[in-house]
């Protein structure tokens, strides 16, 4: 009885180890695939790039490289959708992953597929630290972030610099509200004020982490931040300007006193 | 953004608004022909020879090209865009503040 017990726990083991080679094995096959949908654009562009380098007439240059371009333009939505069914054989695991960031990438243009991509990584990524190299694309929602997406990652996702990356974005979200032409006039300071207190936060909880998404370190980030908000001139009296103007007449900005003004930093370049 | 700053300067023409640029082009008998060309009335400061790094933009620390300030007709600075806020917005942001200051008139 005890040694078919015995045999049983064996037999259980073995079947789960080699299911696990299965699982890993089948695993590095399609990490190869990927690996060589990836090295397709590399592959079709090399000889055309030498190429490229070595001409030494300005208009031939410029006419091969928009040659060399449309190539790519071109290949970028098969290649998207080579990867897209390669992560769809298993969006579950890393590879899959890897698959669906590197269509979700070469899928521009295409929004039904980016859609799709997006949506399979919402299902089954948010607690993958690697999230964090498609975190500002992934939670863009227009021109805002999608706010409930970003804090369900950082709730799910254990990497601190997943988190910190998060919490910056969301700082940063609050500074854009408080400078949005869009925002009355009595909210600006109290959303500036939260801004403020965001980046503060985010500085003291992650100042050592550096971010990938937006390259630097959280503390010199929010540094820059705290200091434009603290220097904002918002209900602030106008600094004299008193210069010539573009006919090198002299005058002031303060002889419009009485009037709106929109003054406007501009050239014509 | 100059189309629409055109219309905002002719339709204000009788309240009490002013469009005022601070111009960083660098050579300055250049913006003459280029205002012409491009039909700019309205009066701008000259920022100087250095172009974007002129005196002006350095003491209001503007970071990039177009910034707008609004400010209101006793001069407070009551709004600051890095870019264009939108044709929209900026028209209703600038009535909303003609319409105070013809109040205090």
């Amino acid at each position: 009885m005890r040694s078919l017990f015995a045999a049983a726990i064996a037999l259980c083991w073995f079947g789960a180890m080699s299911a696990q080679n299965d699982q890993s094995a089948d695993s590095k096959e399609r990490a190869d695939r990927l690996k060589a949908i990836q090295g397709e654009m590399t592959k079709a562009t090399t000889e055309a790039r030498e190429k490229i380098a070595e001409l030494n007439d300005a208009a031939e240059k410029r006419t091969a490289q928009q040659e060399l371009n449309r190539t790519m333009m071109e290949m970028r939505p098969k290649l998207a959708e080579k990867a897209m069914a390669l992560a769809k054989e298993n969006p579950r695991d890393e590879v899959g992953f890897d698959a669906l960031i590197y269509a979700n990438s070469m899928a521009m243009g295409n929004a039904a597929l980016q859609a799709e991509a997006r949506k399979l990584i919402i299902e089954n990524h948010l607690g993958n630290p690697k999230i964090e190299d498609v975190l500002l694309q992934l939670s863009r929602k227009g021109r805002d972030y999608d706010v409930a997406l970003l804090k369900s990652v950082f709730e799910k996702n254990p990497s601190k610099s997943v988190k910190a990356t998060v919490s910056f974005i969301l700082a940063q979200r609050l500074k854009g509200e408080a400078d949005s032409p869009k925002t009355k006039d009595a909210d600006i300071l109290p959303k500036m004020k939260e801004a403020l207190a965001a980046f503060e936060k985010v500085s003291e909880d992650y100042g050592d982490v550096t971010l990938k998404a937006l390259r630097g370190k959280v503390a010199d980030l929010a540094k820059k931040e705290i200091e434009a908000i603290k220097k904002s001139p918002i209900g602030k009296e106008t600094p004299e300007i008193a210069a010539e103007d573009t006919d090198g007449t002299n005058f002031k900005i303060s002889d419009y006193r009485g009037k709106v003004v929109l003054l406007d930093f501009w050239g014509h370049w | 953004m100059f189309p629409h700053e055109r219309s905002l300067v002719k339709r204000l023409e009788s309240k009490p608004f002013a469009l005022i640029g601070v111009n960083s082009d660098k050579d300055k008998d250049d913006i003459k022909k280029k205002n012409i060309e491009a039909q700019i009335t309205w009066r701008s400061f000259w920022n100087g020879e250095k172009g974007t790094g002129g005196p002006i933009s350095k003491t209001w620390e503007v970071q990039g090209w177009p910034t707008l300030y609004l400010i209101d007709h006793k001069g407070v600075i009551r709004r600051k865009f890095l870019g264009n806020p939108g044709d929209a917005d900026l028209d209703r942001l600038i009535d909303e503040l003609v319409e105070k200051a013809e109040k205090d008139k």
